[in-house]
């Protein structure tokens, strides 16, 4: 018969220095999940262990634990070899894989209580009146949740921050929940500012790893929609920026092209390149990196110039769709006349924006987006581009949550990676929709300093776990933020573009001689 | 030196005026109502506070005259032709007329059903009733959230991890409890005026379950030692269709009508052996006909190899099979798991065999929810008679919420007239010896070990097809097992922190003596009713047994009597 290893993590407060891990041997069985695992070794094996199940169907949240480092439910992760299950993370382990979670549970209970409203509904004729689509939200979203506070333990805001100014993920749902009722008359939204709804990086990690699949991020980023005041000044001031110059970092609109002074690029052309407000006025090196790949596909790039202005997803993620919009129909109208076929960015929140944002708010745009990634791994595919470094180095790759959770993309820019020569492509232990966050969440590196330098401190230990001595990413946000912490660890943050670019330049040489 | 309590007896003492026991529905509807008087509330459950008991687990019908054509004397005539009339007519009553209203306290604790229109339930129709009927909300553990949240929001307190081992009475009325915290082996006394009761049901003590694991009737036992009287005990509801293998196994993925009008359940020969059971309605018979002819095949080995009969619902069209993903996503997405995306996709046949539901029987209770034990009250589905000798869907959720609401009630009413009571110290002293005894033996037998044993003999011989031989056979497996191994069960870890074999010794010295009285009664009840199904008796008898089993203890001793059914508004 088949057999399995499992290695526990088992912890006995009665006992000193009992944290350890055990490894068991058990025949597999047909259909056999973690918690049949457990079960096994408990029934026929080791008594000692302890461990919580109740329903063992999905629908009670008690047997979550960590099973290769992923917090799940035990029910319902399928057994495989050699693997190591452990608490779940965040949490006071009380013995073995038994976590405390009560204290998450009453603060969720005392944040977002019950209904909020001066008398009761009483009437034996007719229910209370909810919209349909109100109803539909309420019961496919936040009513989903079962408490397993799974997304508490992947969430990287809570592992920095262990609910000292921030809530957390569930309770910031609870509230949206609340929030959303339209029989609620509390001031929820206000009480979720208090509780650090800015403070969320929304980098949808709980929405990824959440066993009832209930997208938790795009329902605290609704929450967020429903703020008047109470912002962050920083997201107040960056907003107000983008509104009056078109970019959050209020510079002049005149400066926004000078990366590409020198480089003759038209105003016209099939394949157009949009740098975004990041590459533009902070690292004009990826905007010229970016161009030099481009111009490795022998069609003419062109820009918008100064025309350009913020892709206008800061203002979306803070719910100004009508302030958003001007933004938009501004870069839609010189996309169209610029007669491109082709948009390319560079910036993974850019991407996001034109790919999903602008075809709901002005219908479909006539252009064909993709990002630099996608571009490069299919010229790599086809061998049009050989990329080679000088000196041999270990790099991993940083997914960027705009890129990689929010579009899926997380297979182009590791074969962009594997593709570079004298180059070992490792991957950190979180990585694809389990990647960690940097900490820049769009607007907590500028609100929440600390707290992005907390997380981006954590990614960058997770880099030299594995050894690696360059990160890379395609974003210019993760790339800020991690390099803010890298810098003192002496790792290199690249943005890919810079990174392809680099790389370009050994492989030319090579060809040459 | 041996009349006051010493240190050594115990590791608290709580002083409460409404002790709740049992984190369900039922349990947070009571402490809820019991919290609306100027009393103190503790609720105590045995595991974490949240997944409590099977509320979560349900598939979120509530059932109540929701709709103008609709009104509680139809769903109170539903009720008890369902259950074949051996409901306790009283609580029946209580139940349909209050069943409305409890629907609307959800709402109004934030709850939300679905809607068809803004102010119109989304109403099903079952297949048992005569008419379109009450609300739904798949995701049952959102009951439970709300009423947690407005249990904590009133100010109950709550201890999560705690395990009730006994009642204590002084001459005929409630003093107090003992529990243990298993969170750090505290032996807890409880000074007490009144309990709540609504710790759920026994579907742990069979092998096949759809009983949520804390399920193993330790409120029935503690409430028959007390003096409690219970009901039809012997009545277990099976369920024809769920998994075999796996965590979800005895898990169920939902009644045959789910899988299409072409659905066919077949066994290994390939025969549509239903024809031969229920040749009108074949597959779409009653739960319990079904599930017989399930147990019955597998029986007699024509199941397949891990144990199952094989419902094949590749007959149906796509549409079908993509309105069953829509509807019922959480189950598609069992069956997907276990057993791949093409079953759950209705490409191929998959495996399916009878489970245990929930028990109909339970503690006897009148309107009010008092038992017969002065200061002890009964809610959820612990309590016996409401649903006769089966339950309907839906109904399940509406009782805890019903009946929670009146036992909280009235037990905090009858707190602000009675006094506290003296506890007997002797008694104290004698079970905590008994709760710590599988701790502070060094060899024995495994209590993991006999649970198991329990489980398999009960399902076996006194499951879903019960006979006068087979139930003989259990009751002499079962008394071996009370002699052999009770007495030498053992927690092979000493540790009191959270220790789950200590748990589950505690939970199988209880679920030995209701596994004795459950057998006693079918041995009692000549006839077959409802979900309960003697081979030897297959015909109901209403001229001999319109009759309640009762089971009572007096002194240690259990004895069986009978009474007659009280047909007040609806004869047969």
């Amino acid at each position: 018969m088949e057999e399995l290893t499992i290695r526990i993590l088992r912890y006995d407060p009665s006992k000193l220095g009992s944290r350890e891990y055990k490894t068991y041997r058990i025949p597999k069985r047909k259909g056999m999940k973690v918690l049949d695992a457990l079960r096994y070794i408990y029934g026929t094996i080791d008594g000692t262990l302890s461990f919580r199940w109740d329903c063992r169907w999905g629908s009670c949240g008690e047997c979550a634990l960590s099973v290769n480092g992923k917090p799940t439910l035990a029910c319902a992760e399928d057994v495989s070899d050699n693997m190591v299950v452990e608490p779940l993370r965040n949490f006071t382990v009380i013995k073995d894989l038994v976590v405390d979670r009560r204290g998450a549970l009453e603060r969720l209970s005392k944040v977002a209580n019950g209904l909020l409203r001066p008398g009761w509904y009483k009437s034996d004729s007719e229910p209370e009146s909810i919209d349909l689509e109100t109803a539909r939200f309420l019961i496919d979203q936040p009513d989903r949740c079962l408490n397993c506070l799974v997304c508490e333990a992947v969430c990287p805001a809570v592992a920095e921050d262990r609910w000292h100014t921030f809530c957390g993920p569930v309770t910031l749902l609870k509230l949206t929940r609340r929030a959303c009722d339209p029989r609620d008359q509390g001031d929820r939204v206000n009480r979720a500012v208090f509780e650090g709804l800015y403070e969320c990086l929304t980098c949808a990690r709980c929405s990824a790893l959440c066993p009832q699949e209930i997208d938790i991020s795009s329902c605290i980023r609704n929450l967020r929609k429903k703020v008047t005041i109470g912002q962050p000044p920083s997201t107040y001031v960056a907003n107000s920026a983008i509104m009056k110059n078109g970019n959050p970092f209020g510079q002049p609109f005149s400066q926004r092209s000078e990366w590409a002074t020198g480089m003759n690029l038209s105003a016209k052309g099939d394949l157009l390149y949009f740098a975004g407000c990041y590459a533009s006025y902070k690292y004009p090196q990826t905007a010229r990196s970016t161009i030099e790949i481009l111009k490795k596909t022998g069609t003419k790039v062109a820009t918008l110039g100064n025309r350009e202005t913020c892709c206008g997803i800061p203002l979306l993620w803070e719910g100004k769709e009508k302030e958003a919009e001007n933004v938009i129909q501004q870069n839609v109208k010189e996309i169209e006349a610029s007669g491109a076929q082709r948009l390319v960015t560079s910036c993974a929140g850019c991407f996001m924006a034109f790919k999903e944002e602008y075809p709901r708010i002005i219908g479909k745009i006539d252009v064909d987006v993709i990002h630099i990634s996608q571009l490069v791994s299919d010229l790599v595919e086809k061998g049009q581009l050989a990329l080679s470094k000088e000196t041999r180095e270990r790099i991993t790759y940083h997914d960027p949550c705009h890129l990689g959770r929010y579009m899926k993309i997380y297979d182009a820019p590791r074969t962009i990676l594997r593709a570079v020569q004298n180059v070992e492509f490792v991957e950190m232990t979180e990585n694809r929709e389990r990647s960690w966050c940097c900490g820049g969440g769009m607007t907590v590196s500028t609100s929440h300093p600390y707290l992005a330098k907390k997380v981006a401190s954590r990614r960058i230990s997770h880099a030299k776990e594995v050894g690696a001595k360059s990160i890379v990413t395609s974003c210019p946000l993760c790339r800020y933020n991690l390099d803010l912490a890298a810098r003192s660890e002496g790792i290199k943050v690249y943005d890919l573009p810079d990174y392809v670019a680099g790389a370009l330049k050994c492989g030319i040489n090579k060809e040459q001689r | 030196m041996e009349e006051s309590l010493s240190v050594a007896d115990f590791d608290d003492v709580l002083r409460t005026d409404v002790l709740i026991v049992g984190a369900g529905g039922a349990g947070l509807r009571a402490a809820i109502e019991a919290a609306k008087h100027p009393v103190d509330v503790t609720l105590i459950c045995k595991g974490r506070l949240g997944p409590g008991g099977c509320t979560p687990m349900s598939s979120g019908f509530f059932q109540a005259p929701v709709l103008a054509s609709d009104n509680p004397e139809t769903h109170f005539r539903d009720t008890v032709v369902g259950g074949e009339f051996l409901n306790n007519q009283n609580l029946t009553w209580v139940f349909s007329t209050e069943a409305y209203r409890s629907l609307l306290d959800l709402e109004n604790y934030g709850f939300v059903f679905e809607r068809v229109e803004p102010n119109k339930y989304m109403s099903r129709h079952f297949g048992s009733l005569s008419q379109v009927r009450g609300a739904q909300n798949m995701n049952a553990m959102s009951i439970s959230a709300t009423l947690i949240d407005e249990a904590l929001h009133r100010g109950v307190r709550i201890l999560e991890d705690t395990v009730i081992t006994s009642l204590v009475k002084s001459v005929d009325s409630i003093a107090g409890a003992t529990a243990v915290d298993m969170k750090d082996g505290r032996f807890i006394v409880f000074e007490t005026k009144s309990i709540v009761l609504a710790s759920g049901s026994l579907g742990q003590l069979f092998k096949r379950s759809t009983a949520s694991r804390y399920s193993t009737g330790d409120g029935l036992a503690l409430a028959i030692r007390a003096g409690a009287t219970l009901v039809d005990l012997e009545i277990i509801q099976p369920l024809p269709l769920s998994f075999v293998f796996g965590a979800l196994n005895g898990m169920t993925f939902s009644p045959a009508e789910y899988f299409g009008p072409k659905v066919e359940i077949l066994n290994r020969l390939g025969e549509r052996f239903m024809k031969k059971y229920d040749p009108v309605k074949i597959e779409f018979t009653t739960y319990a006909a079904l599930s017989r002819a399930n147990f019955l095949e597998i029986r007699e080995g024509r199941g397949t190899i891990n144990g199952g009969v094989i419902v094949d619902p590749t007959k149906n069209s796509k549409d079908e099979a993509m309105t069953f993903k829509k509807l019922f996503y959480r189950r598609w997405k069992k069956i997907k798991e276990c057993y791949g995306e093409k079953a759950a996709n209705w490409d191929e046949p998959f495996e399916a065999a009878p489970t245990m539901w929930g028990s109909t029987g339970g503690i006897d209770i009148n309107e009010k929810c008092e038992t017969a034990v002065r200061g002890l009250y009964a809610a959820g589905e612990i309590v016996g008679g409401v649903h006769g000798a089966n339950r309907l869907s839906g109904n399940s959720l509406t009782e805890t919420q019903v009946f929670g609401k009146i036992a909280g009630d009235q037990a905090a009413r009858f707190t602000l007239k009675a006094a506290f009571l003296d506890l007997d110290q002797k008694v104290v002293k004698k079970e905590r010896n008994r709760v710590f005894a599988p701790l502070n033996r060094n060899e024995g037998v495994r209590a993991s070990t006999v649970k198991e044993e329990l489980q398999n003999v009960m399902w076996e011989k006194v499951g879903i097809v019960r006979s006068e031989s087979s139930l003989t056979e259990a009751m002499r497996d079962v008394s071996h097992i009370k002699e052999e191994a009770i007495p030498k069960i053992v927690a092979t870890g000493k540790s009191k922190t959270y220790n789950e074999e200590w748990l589950d010794a505690i939970e199988a010295l209880n679920m030995i003596d209701l596994a004795e009285m459950i057998i006693g009664g079918s041995l009692m009840r000549r006839e077959s009713r409802g979900a309960y199904y003697r081979e030897d008796y297959p015909k109901r008898d209403d001229r001999t047994w319109l009759r309640h089993i009762v089971y009572r203890m007096d002194s240690g001793v259990l004895s069986t009597t009978t009474r007659s059914v009280e047909l007040q508004r609806l004869k047969p």
